[in-house]
């Protein structure tokens, strides 16, 4: 630790600390209402942060690691501001504020609650639900920066490797895994080649475009006219694969989603993506809090910004509280006292569900989260913008057993009620899909409409989700008395200030910093993208703002030094030389299959 | 952090109390043996870890053991336990501690300062705030520090006997300064804890929890320097 910049911790004088402590206080007084202690007189700190969702909070740890001094505050009981990892209670608090009672900006609208507790025991603290949820690739700048500041000890992270795509009313799962690839009797041989033409291509470390190629010609077309994939693929490749959620994306920017994947696989093992446990973004942003706290920045929840003096430097706190800025405020822009100019809103809409059923039919075994992706015109809604689903069960530690969280988003535009129109459709999408697997009776059926996989347990598909064969699509099933039941239903439309619809905008972020007119740097909501991908940019960004430079973010000498991870080019031509290895032997495909899929068995922390 | 997990038991335990009261100074004995008489806040290490061994005999012997516990139930090697240490970090100073502080604490141990008065009536905020945000099985142990200043002593042990009873906590009194007591403090939380697991599930494989977690350090070589990581 003697390397270490002294923290404000350190540099405090011991007389601010003792002069807090009250004198005498009466028996059991503190226990109904405790009284939290006031800021120091006269505090002064380089930076203060207001809301403590993921950006802000990262930025707190890096300055503060830096040697910068930080106080940090949230006027919610709570870490994660509008990204936070809420209760059941915490939501309705949420909703009441938003809704009713919330001043300054409304970052909500189109609320909805619906909360049945009358038919089903709710305990509160048995649920984590993320008000903007989202999932980590192996290969993704957060990743690397949860390693280097060594955040991941507060964390746990499991595997997600289901993505399913919605199309022809069923869930199909994609095998984008090269060995399944070819395994899959789903896809005819030509259709695999093709396929492992664009993954060779796609998985190359630069990507070269072809020289011929029109100008601005969209990433639909390129597979079309280059890859000959045809639509079905197409779909699942951008939308599923790709996670993208713009179909007028550019190009270059598709193919970079796609990649991400790609490379992503047999990082960890053999799957594309991870999560946090008990929470995503809430959980993350109270790891790096954490880290921040242990460089000394200072944190009061319960607190917020009542007003700036950009000319003495001086801000006052809702406590009452005078602290000296030496440097800069950096807030969210639900918890700022002034708006930016020339500030638009453009919208999210979500809806998220907890629902009766363990939704296990939609994990891989071992685990219990998936991704569902209805593709644009997959619904009945003709919905021009894909709506992306993440579910997740009981062993994420955000439900009880035999419950899951059903998470659906659309960037399409809430007029006219198209986006809640998608978001339903896809939900009513969702219960027929898993009622039907669910209850669907295998003894109904001739052998010959099954395929049997693995333990000889028969699935309609190798994909571990069922995709009804054309013979059975039409089938009714019997058990239609069999439904969903909600046990919460919240749907809203959040706002951002960055145009989610413009496709220059990379990860639902672009490159400029706002301000206040007081000189307040205001942080971006969060944004569509459901990948944490654009976070780490966006506080490197205002971390340059306010540092100069960035080439010290998380720059850190811990005192007993890990070994960082290196994620070296290796892997690219390890992978490349994977795929070249497969194409090679393609008529041989089971036992190459088998053998692959022990080299790449997951490796779990035991 | 490593595979070693699964061969012995190990337990997550939070610190919590005022500020000032000797918090980190107790975790800083146990595990390093070691005293600084001018630490004015938490700094650095915010997550330690250290592992006691019990005998055999320390368990069979135990007066949490109410026989069901027998010589079979137990190698005869004992049982190695290891805590994970969550020290605040100075975020419980304005009441800002994060819901990930609590979860899954096996045990917490609340400090108190036997020389200030209010200390004792600050623990029981916190022990409000455990009942409420932790899980409820998780063993609370208020903890009065500063034993080397019984002159000074404003609290006596008959007054938080009394009110540990009403609560149903364990109590315990230390000195960080000099060392008195701060082992067995552990050692009796690692008793506690390890008779509750073999009580509830005969099982001490603590870590079922983490059997489908991905350490994402697992691409570097280095997972040897686990004890006392600084984080």
């Amino acid at each position: 630790m003697s390397d270490r910049r002294p923290s404000i911790v350190e540099r405090r004088p011991s007389s601010a600390l003792s002069s807090r402590r009250p004198s005498i206080i009466p028996q059991l007084e503190g226990i109904e209402k405790p009284n939290t202690p006031n800021l120091p007189e006269n505090m002064n700190v380089d930076v203060l942060i207001c809301g403590t969702g993921l950006i802000n909070s990262i930025l707190a740890a890096a300055l503060s690691w830096q040697g910068t001094s930080v106080l940090h505050i949230d006027s919610n009981p709570y870490y994660g501001d509008d990204s936070a990892t809420l209760t059941i209670e915490q939501i309705k608090n949420w909703f009441i504020g938003s809704k009713f009672n919330k001043t300054g900006f409304k970052n909500y609208k189109n609320i909805h609650l619906y909360i049945n507790d009358n038919d089903f025991n709710i305990v509160s603290k048995d649920y984590g639900i993320d008000l903007s949820p989202k999932i980590l690739f192996p290969r993704s700048s957060l990743l690397d920066l949860l390693i280097k500041s060594r955040v991941y000890h507060y964390l746990e992270f499991q595997s997600l490797s289901n993505f399913h795509t919605f199309e022809n009313n069923n869930l199909g799962k994609l095998n984008a895994n090269k060995e399944d690839i070819f395994t899959s009797n789903e896809i005819d041989l030509n259709s695999k080649r093709k396929l492992m033409k664009f993954l060779k291509f796609i998985s190359s470390p630069v990507i070269e475009l072809p020289d011929n190629l029109p100008k601005d010609i969209s990433i639909q077309n390129f597979l079309k006219k280059n890859f000959k994939l045809d639509d079905k693929l197409i779909n699942e490749i951008i939308f599923t694969l790709g996670l993208i959620n713009n179909p007028k994306i550019q190009l270059i920017d598709a193919l970079n989603k796609i990649k991400r994947y790609i490379l992503s696989f047999n990082i960890y093992g053999n799957f594309p993506t991870l999560y946090s446990k008990f929470g995503g973004p809430g959980e993350i942003s109270q790891g790096f809090c954490r880290s921040a706290a242990v460089a000394g920045t200072i944190y009061k929840l319960n607190t917020k910004l009542k007003s700036y003096d950009f000319e003495n430097k001086t801000a006052i706190l809702n406590d009452g509280s005078n602290i000296k800025i030496n440097e800069r405020i950096i807030s969210s822009l639900n918890q700022s006292i002034n708006k930016p100019e020339n500030c638009k809103f453009y919208e999210i809409s979500r809806i998220i569900a907890i629902v009766d059923k363990s939704c296990n039919e939609w994990f891989q075994d071992g685990e219990s989260s998936s991704i569902i992706i209805f593709p644009p015109n997959s619904l009945n809604s003709q919905n021009e913008y894909p709506v992306q689903c993440l579910i997740m069960g009981s062993e994420t530690g955000c439900c009880p057993k035999g419950r899951s969280i059903w998470y659906l988003h659309t960037i399409a535009p809430t007029i006219n009620d198209i986006a809640i129109n998608d978001l339903n459709s896809a939900l009513l999408k969702l219960e027929e899909n898993y009622i039907r697997e669910s209850t669907f009776n295998f003894n109904e059926f001739n052998d010959d409409d099954l395929n049997y996989y693995n333990n000889n347990k028969p699935i309609l598909t190798e994909s571990g989700s069922m995709k009804l064969s054309k013979s059975l699509l039409d089938f009714k099933f019997k058990f239609s008395n069999e439904r969903i039941n909600y046990l919460m239903k919240l749907s809203f439309t959040q706002l951002t200030n960055i145009d989610q619809l413009n496709p220059e905008n990379i990860n639902g972020y672009n490159k400029e910093i706002l301000k206040t007119d007081n000189n307040i740097i205001i942080v971006n909501m969060p944004s569509s993208e459901l990948s944490y991908d654009g976070i780490v940019e966006e506080a490197k960004k205002i971390y340059k703002e306010i540092v100069g430079d960035d080439s010290d973010f998380f720059n850190v000498d811990f005192e007993d030094e890990e070994e960082e991870i290196e994620i070296s080019n290796e892997l690219d031509a390890e992978i490349k030389a994977e795929v070249e290895e497969i194409i090679n032997v393609d008529n041989n495909q089971t036992t190459q299959s088998n053998q692959q899929s022990e080299e790449f068995e997951m490796e779990l922390e035991s | 952090m490593n595979r070693q997990r699964s061969k012995q038991s190990q337990f997550k335990i939070v610190l919590l109390g005022e500020s000032a009261v000797g918090k980190s100074s107790v975790v800083q004995r146990f595990v390093k043996n070691s005293f600084d008489e001018y630490r004015e806040s938490t700094i650095g290490a915010a997550f330690l870890t250290q592992s006691i061994h019990l005998s055999k005999n320390d368990i069979l012997s135990s007066g949490d053991n109410d026989n069901s516990i027998t010589t079979d139930t137990i190698d005869d090697d004992g049982i190695t336990v290891k805590f994970e240490i969550w020290d605040t970090a100075g975020q419980e100073r304005y009441r800002s501690l994060a819901s990930m502080y609590y979860r899954n604490a096996n045990a917490a141990i609340i400090v108190y300062d036997i020389t200030q008065l209010e200390s004792l009536d600050k623990a029981k905020y916190w022990i409000k705030e455990l009942q409420r945000q932790a899980n409820k099985d998780t063993i609370i142990i208020l903890t009065g520090n500063k034993l080397d200043l019984n002159d000074e002593r404003k609290i006596s042990i008959d007054d938080v006997n009394e009110f540990t009873s009403i609560y149903n906590l364990l109590n315990f009194e230390v000195s960080a300064k000099t060392g008195e007591n701060v082992n067995q403090l552990f050692k009796d939380i690692a008793i506690k804890l390890v008779i509750k697991n073999l009580k509830s599930n005969n099982n001490l494989n603590t870590t079922n929890k983490h059997s489908n977690t991905i350490n994402l350090n697992q691409n570097t070589n280095n997972t040897t320097n686990d004890q006392n990581c600084a984080c």
